[in-house]
């Protein structure tokens, strides 16, 4: 019986480490704050966060600031919940500039990093967009006017929208935040 | 049946321990990847670098800005306190400059708005601990902060959204400036 314990216990190790690793590494999300397609984590940078959602802040958002600082809202769905996909087109709908000093829109390939595409086309900032409040920010494999982003080579890409400074209502709860809507165009040549 | 209620138990404390392991051990993992990376491209400890402005080729952290400037040092206060200045944008522009202990914590962010003048002087020491007196006076800095952890990073972003400004944004955010003592 201590022989088939210990193996047991070995087997429970080894299991426990394997589920946490798929937890981490794996294509879950869960926890957070959505507001629409967006998802954020109160616990992005905080020491207080738990074991599971410290993991995948550090897999995924290494080196990303408290929310005090910066807030950071990401999507790999539109606002149906349909999973992005480099084959469709997008409209990100602004229909007024996130409340915060600073905001920038940026297109993930889904390994986290910038796709690589030679395009140069991978964000738009609140430099960019000036003094507009509403506006849509076109994401597409082929250049479109006006503001554009593209998901060549991203496979099943992600948005993310980072708010720098952001206001006060923002920081005590991220969900109150008015955030672009995400609308498919079309898939292949299908709307 | 108690054959049986023993090893299943024994699983059950393995599953949890492993769960609860892996997890502990994964963060400060991928920081120490993460300061490899930074060591591998040139990096120092106790000394600044100053990356190149993000494009599609970086990958050395996930999710890089390609709005934003990098500027970073490792640090390591065991042997004694550091330095940091940290230029505010002569633009009025956003700045920032974190630390991140080796377990990712982000355990300190300063900004530009709280720089009175070009820059701001931090010393950044290590924790004495809860049983010392914590004595963070006398020293020749703005504010002084205490590492939770001796070794870490430290992060200077600086925005750049203007490509017609690269030059002035580049030799501004290079008085970023980490030494020991």
């Amino acid at each position: 019986m201590i022989l088939r314990s210990l193996f047991a216990a070995l087997l429970g190790l080894l299991i426990g480490a394997a589920a946490a690793l798929f937890l981490v590494f794996g294509p879950v999300e869960f926890g957070g704050v959505k507001v629409g397609p967006w998802r954020t984590n109160m616990h992005i940078g905080s020491p207080d966060a738990p074991g599971i959602v410290r993991s995948i802040i550090a897999r995924r958002g290494l080196l990303a600031m408290s929310r005090e600082e910066t807030v950071y809202f990401s999507a790999d769905a539109d606002s149906e919940g349909r999973a992005l996909d480099e084959a469709c087109d997008y409209r990100v709908v602004f229909t007024t500039q996130p409340d915060a000093r600073w905001w920038s829109l940026t297109l993930y390939a889904e390994d986290d990093f910038l796709p690589v595409n030679g395009l140069e086309a991978h964000s738009v900032s609140a430099q960019d967009a000036g003094d507009q409040q509403s506006f849509i920010v076109t994401v597409s494999r082929q250049r479109a006017e006006g503001f554009w982003v593209s998901p060549e080579n991203g496979g099943a890409f992600n948005l993310t929208l980072r708010l720098y400074n952001p206001s006060e209502a923002i920081v005590a709860d991220p969900g109150v935040a008015v955030l672009p809507t995400v609308e498919r165009v079309r898939c292949g040549g299908a709307s | 049946m108690i054959r049986w209620l023993i090893p299943a138990a024994a699983g059950l404390i393995g599953l949890i321990l492993g769960f609860q392991l892996m997890l502990g051990a994964l963060p400060g993992f991928i920081m120490s990847k993460a300061m490899e990376r930074f060591e591998s491209l040139g990096g120092i400890a106790n000394e600044e670098g100053h990356a190149p402005p993000i494009d599609e080729t970086a990958r050395s952290v996930v999710r890089p800005s390609p709005d934003i400037l990098y500027s970073g040092c490792l640090f390591d206060v065991s042997n004694g306190p550091m330095t940091v200045t940290a230029p505010a944008p002569s633009d009025g522009g956003y700045a920032s400059v974190s630390f991140f202990d080796s377990r990712t914590n982000n355990f300190a962010v300063i900004n530009d708005r709280a720089v009175e003048g070009g820059s701001v002087r931090i010393i950044l020491r290590a924790n004495p601990g809860f049983d010392s007196h914590d004595d963070s006076t006398g020293y020749d800095a703005d504010t002084v902060i205490m590492a939770p952890t001796d070794t870490g990073l430290i992060l200077y972003r600086r925005i750049w959204a203007d490509p017609g400004a690269f030059e002035e944004t580049d030799t501004d955010r290079r008085r970023f400036d980490c030494s020991l003592g």
